[in-house]
């Protein structure tokens, strides 16, 4: 006999030990309770994928609103001196009509 | 051999896919890891964690050919670490793995002599051995598992069938003597 073929003879696939299936899918099944597993694991990654969506959403609606209360402040503002200038306009009218009717 | 469906309803979290997965390769992975090994024990604990890693990888795999040649390579990575963190250390005969029933073989004596001796060789070797002749591995296709030139794997298979057989003659010698 060849050392290849006594090699094939000695290396030939052993039966697994019995019950060893059973074991194997137990431990995932506890592994799936005690970290989180596959079903929880998804679970967690579709929860946080929620926060971060959330968290972006809010960060881009907050930066969007900042923007728009600015443009309103400024808004106001120029409203209120324009106003103010109108208001200064029409005393320094005034005045002119008062000099000019004396 | 694994039909597709198995393999995506493991995929899905299917129980008793991933248990037939387990069934159907639980010899390669535990003969790979106890050829290698020489240890029943560590083999089958180093087995489940294998297959406890391809739980967990699950959507990574593509084909049933792609889960073999997966398995295969976990294999024997985790045999390599396991080599490297203890020396190997001779075990009793009787423990020695020998598949099937001792009627089978010829010399069932001379059986598991040669795979005590296999126990000897450096880790490398030993698994270059194990893919061979337990997987009946082409080398091209055990330089890709173990992720070496296709050079070093007929290196190592060479150096090893030289080791094996100057140690089978020394221990015929011892026993004639």
């Amino acid at each position: 006999m060849t050392i290849e073929r006594e090699l094939r003879e000695a290396l030939r696939r052993p039966e697994a030990p019995p019950g060893f299936a059973s074991r194997v899918v137990a431990r995932a099944r506890a592994g799936e309770r005690g970290e989180g597993g596959r079903g929880r694991g998804n679970a967690a990654r579709a929860l946080a994928a929620g926060v971060l969506l959330a968290l972006t959403l809010g960060v881009v609606g907050g930066y969007r609103w900042e923007r728009r209360r600015t443009a309103e402040r400024a808004a106001e503002s120029a409203v209120t001196a324009l106003r103010i200038a109108s208001e200064k306009l029409n005393l320094a009218r005034q005045n002119i009509h008062n000099h000019a009717a004396e | 051999m694994v039909i597709p469906s198995a393999l995506s309803r493991a995929g899905e979290g299917d129980e008793a896919a991933f248990a037939r997965l387990v069934v159907e390769h639980e010899r390669m992975v535990y003969g790979i890891a106890l050829h290698s090994l020489h240890d029943r024990e560590t083999a089958e604990e180093l087995s489940q964690e294998v297959f406890l890693q391809l739980y967990r990888s699950l959507d990574a795999i593509e084909s049933p050919e792609h889960l073999v040649n997966w398995l295969r390579r976990v294999t024997a990575n985790r045999c390599i670490d396991v080599a490297r963190r203890r020396r190997f250390r001779l075990v009793p005969l009787e423990d020695v793995a020998v598949a099937g029933d001792a009627g089978e073989w010829r010399d069932p004596i001379a059986a598991r002599t040669l795979a005590r001796l296999i126990g000897r060789l450096p880790a490398r070797q030993r698994l270059v051995i194990v893919l061979r002749y337990q997987e009946e591995l082409e080398l091209g296709e055990i330089a890709a598992t173990l992720s070496m030139s296709v050079n070093t794997v007929k290196s190592h298979l060479r150096r090893g069938i030289e080791k094996l057989r100057r140690w089978l003659g020394e221990s015929a010698e011892r026993s004639d003597s």
